[in-house]
């Protein structure tokens, strides 16, 4: 499925900045950048996507940048391209070979 | 099959000594001792394809040895002060204080808490304290509590880790 397109959901291309705050009761797909608030059930970061701010999902796939504040509620999974800064709160989380995590960690 | 059985002790006398075999290492002295013809065929029919077999296991095992060497602390023994070392230690007891080694595992029962310094740090079981390592791996059934440097990591799904990991440049 196209995910310019699915309800519920958002989606950032390559190329495009945002800075705000997004609340999606679904899926958040960021190829872009994108800077502040960010809710949403699932978010998934491309390999070139960057997230920064504060960040509230039940499921994150990084395969980009993400930083500061984030919480995962229940799975975190950093990709091997994955960089992740920042505070960590999270319900599982798993790291592949290669994926780079600096912060502090908590699980919930 | 012949051949074989009677070069392998000479190419390897040390060998035959820890090979876990209690028949074998008698009859390899044997046949050491004479190479004359009348003692090896009557030993060779019964024992030779089991005691190659177990032969070649002993040696797979010595090569395995001798890559990685692990000193094991086992399950009930609990160790507290400073341990230095080069190789491997696999640690299923319990230890409590520094440690400077190439290589860590944590067994799944294992539990080390203190300051570790190595190479490569498998955690199965549970780790406490500061870590400064260039290879992680978080298993599963892992707990981890502290802070940990390291320079590449892998987290299986399921770890459990509180506290801080910090990126070594």
């Amino acid at each position: 499925m196209n995910p310019t397109t699915k309800q519920n959901s958002v989606f950032i291309g390559e190329g495009v900045s945002f800075k705000g705050s997004i609340n999606a009761p679904d899926e958040a797909v960021i190829e872009g950048q994108f800077d502040g608030d960010l809710t949403v059930s699932s978010l998934l970061i491309g390999q070139t996507g960057r997230v920064t701010g504060t960040i509230k999902a039940d499921r994150v796939d990084v395969k980009g940048e993400l930083n500061k504040d984030i919480s995962s509620r229940q799975l975190l999974i950093v990709r091997s391209t994955g960089k992740v800064n920042g505070t960590l709160e999270y319900g599982e989380i798993e790291i592949e070979r290669g994926g780079q995590v600096r912060g502090n960690m908590s699980q919930v | 099959m012949f051949n074989k059985f009677k070069s392998a002790p000479n190419n390897t006398p040390t060998e035959s000594e820890e090979a876990a075999d209690p028949v074998a290492p008698e009859e390899i002295v044997l046949i050491k001792e004479e190479p004359a013809v009348p003692v090896a065929p009557a030993t060779t029919p019964n024992v030779t394809p089991s005691a190659t077999q177990q032969r070649g296991n002993g040696m797979m095992g010595m090569l395995q040895a001798n890559v990685s060497k692990p000193s094991i602390l086992s399950e009930g023994f609990y160790f507290k002060g400073e341990l230095s070392a080069k190789g491997t230690i696999h640690v299923e007891g319990s230890l409590n204080g520094q440690v400077q080694v190439d290589e860590l595992t944590i067994g799944s029962r294992g539990q080390v808490d203190g300051i570790v310094n190595c190479k490569i740090f498998h955690i199965k079981g549970r780790f406490s304290g500061t870590a400064t390592c260039e290879e992680l791996t978080v298993t599963s059934s892992a707990t981890v509590d502290g802070h940990v440097v390291y320079k590449s990591v892998s987290v299986q799904k399921g770890a459990s880790i509180k506290g801080e990991l910090l990126l070594a440049k």
